[in-house]
């Protein structure tokens, strides 16, 4: 969510109500400023970067330009050089594809969901669930998973976050992570609108168009957890 | 914003980079300048013009060399105004086109510059591909996934939030360079 923000990502809206959060949030706030001067550095780290590059071009250049040419040659190639950067330039840094494929939509739409919080019901086996979340925030997924298998949670919850870990693992699974979805989906739950969400992205990446068009239209129609971007989804999935 | 691999990105730079030296090159050497600082100046109106580019605020209403070389042009201007090396004749400045360039277009100077480089060092080189890549660059995880060879986008992801979390303890350390990058605001 920082990253979003500081990257320029959030609408209008998101970008007000991150900005309350960091008003009444001092540990957000705190975050955020770390992780905005860490971004600060990486820029300076960019410039660096890209400053050596470019001197290296400079050398390049100089070793180019010892082979002669005539003039009226280097000219020719100069205008004929400026005309097709210029077009090749637009084309290649301004204007965007419209067409995407379905990995591109999930690269674009997928982000991660929050880390697992208290239940509500307290007769849990907590140690497990406990487990599960602790490597779930560490982002050992792989872990995770027979944490989450363990717990005496609720199927639903225990089932979300199983098919989130699959999705999220190193060597995600996708169809593991739909058959973890569709547990949630069996009823009406806290986790079923999110489930739907990445069921849908879980077929975007398994190339299942049509599939993953269906269930963003469910997500859309229910007017719940990320339905404008399922909406987006939608329209690019027709283009 | 631009999602590309590291190679396409170097040719397109190299052929922007070589195609409008020469204009701003004889522009600084005949007002003053020398070769240095002519690349000097030249490659920070490049790196300029690029982050524009990244950031998505040209909007190619004029051709390249003519952005280029007005931004160079402001940067000598604004050089030759601040610094002791005053004309020895009288000089016209001129009209010339403001640019706000924001308030990190200044490349950091060398004293930073070896903080900075010291913390690179040990992120490690790895860290350092990663976060260049996907912070500055705005490459997708996809691309570096592709061009650094690993298994996949989360695996990229994943060594993100690790490398993030390793430049904050790092940067912890180094409470002087923070303010200084904090200062930049």
């Amino acid at each position: 969510m920082i990253e979003r923000y500081l990257k320029g990502d959030m609408n209008q809206i998101e970008k007000n109500d991150f900005e309350d959060r960091l008003r009444h949030d001092a540990k957000l706030a705190e975050a955020f400023e770390h992780t905005k001067t860490a971004h600060q550095f990486i820029h300076q780290a960019g410039r660096l970067d890209l400053k050596k590059k470019l001197a290296s071009f400079d050398e390049e250049i100089e070793q180019e330009e010892k082979r002669v040419f005539p003039m009226w040659v280097k000219r020719a190639i100069s205008v004929a050089a400026v005309l097709l950067i210029s077009i090749g330039i637009y084309q290649f840094f301004i204007k965007e594809s419209n067409t995407k494929s379905t990995g591109e939509i999930y690269a674009e739409y997928f982000t991660g969901y929050s880390g697992p919080g208290v239940l509500r019901n307290s007769n849990q086996d907590l140690p497990h669930w406990k487990e599960a979340t602790k490597l779930y925030y560490e982002k050992k997924y792989e872990e995770a998973i027979p944490n989450f298998e363990k717990a005496k949670a609720p199927p639903y919850a225990s089932s979300f976050y199983i098919g989130l870990s699959h999705m999220l693992k190193d060597t995600p699974n996708f169809e593991e992570a739909i058959g973890s979805f569709n547990v949630v989906l069996e009823s009406n739950n806290d986790f079923f609108h999110q489930a739907l969400w990445y069921k849908g992205l879980s077929l975007l990446k398994l190339k299942e168009k049509e599939k993953a068009s269906a269930i963003f239209k469910s997500v859309r129609a229910n007017k719940q957890y990320k339905f404008k971007e399922a909406e987006e989804i939608i329209k690019l999935l027709k283009e | 914003m631009i999602k590309r691999n590291a190679s396409s990105r170097d040719r397109a730079l190299k052929i922007i980079y070589s195609t409008n030296k020469q204009k701003v090159f004889s522009y600084i050497l005949s007002n003053n300048g020398n070769k240095d600082e002519a690349k000097d100046v030249y490659q920070e109106a490049v790196i300029a013009f690029y982050e524009r580019i990244l950031k998505n605020t040209f909007k190619g209403d004029s051709a390249i060399s003519t952005y280029l070389y007005s931004i160079a042009r402001f940067k000598w201007i604004n050089h030759l105004k601040s610094s002791k090396k005053r004309m020895e004749r009288n000089m016209e400045f001129g009209q010339t086109e403001e640019f706000d360039l924001g308030p990190m277009s200044k490349l950091i100077d060398d004293e930073q510059k070896a903080s900075v480089l010291r913390i690179l060092d040990a992120l490690g080189d790895q860290c350092r591909k990663i976060l260049v890549e996907s912070i500055y660059y705005n490459v997708s995880m996809k691309e570096i996934a592709a061009q650094e060879n690993y298994s996949s986008e989360q695996v990229v992801r994943n060594k993100k939030y690790k490398c993030i979390q390793k430049l904050k303890a790092l940067l912890a350390e180094n409470p002087a360079l923070i303010h200084i990058l904090r200062s930049y605001e």
